[in-house]
Formats: C-alpha cells, sequence, structure tokens
C-alpha cells in the first residue's frame, strides 16, 4: 500500500450495500434551490438509465443464449449488469426477453463491446446531468465498469478474430 | 460577485491531488525498477504520464479555486518490493483502485458541470487496472478494493 497522512485521510471507507437501491442516496435532505427534493427531479435520469441498463442485461443474456460457450467470458459481464440494474431499483426479472444475437461469436462480443461502450459514454452523461451527487456518483460507477466490459470484450474480439478460439 | 466553490469539493481535489501526487511517484518508480523496454515498463512509463497529466490538471483546479495546491512528499513508502512485473502489477493496481475512489468522491460533491473531469479521469483508472491483471468489477471506485 501507497501511504500518506494525507492519503489516508482522503481514503474514507467507501462500502455501498449492493441490493440496496439507489433511491435511498437520494433522499429527502437533499434540497435543491427551489425547495423540491433531489429524488424527484433525477427521477426520469434514473427511470431512463435503469431501462437502459435492463435494455443492456438483455443483450447480454441473449448473446450467452446464443452462444452459450461464450460463458466463461460473460457471466462476470451479466453479473455486473444484474447488479447495475438492482443498484437503479430494478429488478431483473422485468428484463425485456426476444432478442436474437449475431450467429458468430465473434460478432456477437463485438456487438457487446459496443454495447458496452455507449452505455459507459450514456451514464457519464447522465452523471453530469444528476442533481444529486450520490447519484451521479454510482451512475459513474455503472459507467466506469462498463467501460472496463468494453475493454476485455475488445480484447476477446481480438483473440478470437485472430484465430487463436474458435 | 463569483462565488467560490464549496469548501468540500476542493477538499475532495486536495485529496486526488494527493493520490495523484503518490501515483507519479510509484509509476515513477515502476518504470525505473523494470526491465528496460519490456512490455511492463512501457505500460508504467504509460501510467505515469496519464497520471502526471491529471495531476497538473488538478493543480490548475485547485488553485483557479483560489486554494494552495497540495505539494507532492519528498518520497512515498512502497511496502512491495518491485522485482518484477507482478509485483509491479500489484503496486499499479493498488494506484489505480486508489485513484479511482478519490475520484468517485470528487464527483459525488462536484456541481454537475464540474463533473466530467474526474468522471473521466475515474474510467481511466479503471480502464487502466486492467492491464496490470486488475479485474473488472460492478461498480469500481466505489467497492473496497
Amino acid at each position: 500500500m501507497l501511504r500518506t497522512t494525507t492519503m489516508m485521510a482522503g481514503a474514507v471507507a467507501l462500502t455501498l450495500t449492493g441490493c440496496s437501491s439507489i433511491e435511498s442516496g437520494l433522499g429527502p435532505s437533499e434540497e435543491t434551490p427551489s425547495g423540491r427534493p433531489a429524488e424527484n427531479l433525477d427521477e426520469p435520469l434514473l427511470r431512463a438509465a435503469r431501462a437502459d441498463q435492463q435494455r443492456v442485461l438483455a443483450i447480454c443474456l441473449a448473446v450467452l443464449r446464443s452462444h452459450p460457450r461464450l460463458a466463461e467470458d460473460l457471466e462476470p459481464v451479466i453479473s455486473h449488469h444484474r447488479l447495475h440494474v438492482r443498484t437503479l431499483g430494478g429488478t431483473t426479472a422485468d428484463t425485456p426477453r426476444r432478442r436474437t444475437a449475431p450467429r458468430k461469436p465473434v460478432a456477437a462480443v463485438a456487438l457487446l463491446a459496443e454495447t458496452e461502450s455507449t452505455a459507459a459514454a450514456d451514464r457519464a452523461k447522465d452523471a453530469m446531468e444528476a442533481v444529486s451527487g450520490d447519484f451521479a456518483r454510482v451512475l459513474g460507477a455503472i459507467s466506469a465498469s462498463q467501460a472496463q466490459h468494453a475493454v476485455l470484450l475488445r480484447a476477446v474480439v481480438a483473440a478470437r478474430g485472430n484465430g487463436a478460439a474458435p | 460577485m463569483t462565488l467560490l466553490p464549496a469548501a468540500s469539493y476542493v477538499a475532495t481535489l486536495q485529496d486526488a491531488l494527493a493520490a495523484e501526487h503518490a501515483s507519479v511517484y510509484a509509476y515513477g518508480a515502476l518504470a525505473g525498477r523494470l526491465a528496460t523496454s519490456s512490455p511492463a515498463q512501457e505500460r508504467a512509463a504509460d501510467g505515469y504520464r496519464e497520471h502526471l497529466e491529471r495531476r497538473d490538471a488538478l493543480i490548475a483546479q485547485v488553485a483557479g479555486s483560489g486554494a494552495v495546491p497540495t505539494p507532492a512528499e519528498p518520497a512515498y513508502a512502497i511496502p512491495v518490493r518491485i522485482t518484477g512485473p507482478s509485483s509491479a502489477a500489484r503496486v499499479a493496481r493498488q494506484v489505480e483502485d486508489r485513484c479511482a475512489v478519490h475520484y468517485a468522491a470528487v464527483v459525488a460533491v462536484a456541481e454537475a458541470k464540474q463533473r466530467a473531469f474526474a468522471l473521466d479521469a475515474w474510467t481511466d483508472c479503471a480502464t487502466r487496472l486492467l492491464g496490470w491483471d486488475g479485474r473488472a468489477t460492478a461498480l469500481p471506485g466505489l467497492e473496497q478494493p
């Protein structure tokens, strides 16, 4: 561990209760100039972000259904997405089904990488619009996670594209 | 009259700056100890440059808010003995995890229009971590590494 007193002072123990909804972070204590709680002002953003994350999860699940051999690469990603949806107050049971995936595994993973990349950018944009700082922080974390997914999935595409795996 | 930024925002910038000073030091040490022109050394050199840029940007932001930027310590203890790529990776992962936590803290207290820099830096930490055999997580910067 790198240690300085300054760094330690700033290293606040940060924990997030994984399964609880973000709404607890949008408490009424956060008043806006108009006097309305931030919770209400961020509600449309929260709803849209939740729906979009459910859509991303659905795409991942569709790819896994079509390409079960990608399970090793996709399962961690899918488990993160389930947590993203729950963190945004959604349930993973609401996830829309009936999605198809590209027939070639490489094309399917490339589609996912693209989807992750777009979702990462969209959540970062949401984080810049959120009224509540705590909500922005959660959106930022979801964005960073999806940026990680995009990097990992692009690496899978590169490895498979080079014929390293079927 | 221009209002000065809220104190807690500047405090989180100062904390992030202190973390970036340490990151620059750590990556410099890694680059110095890894084999010349090895992939790990090149990755460390990239990390050094990227953290240096973030550090300078933070110095400018803190100074712009009217505060005195936190100076670097003369040296930082790196408790892991750097003997090769795998010990270097351990140090680098700690650096990136730490910085991500600080940028998350900046985002939480920044005004909406001030969040872009920290969001961008946060994502960079999360993805650079992967280059050092770090694992992707659901909420990088919010979880205990």
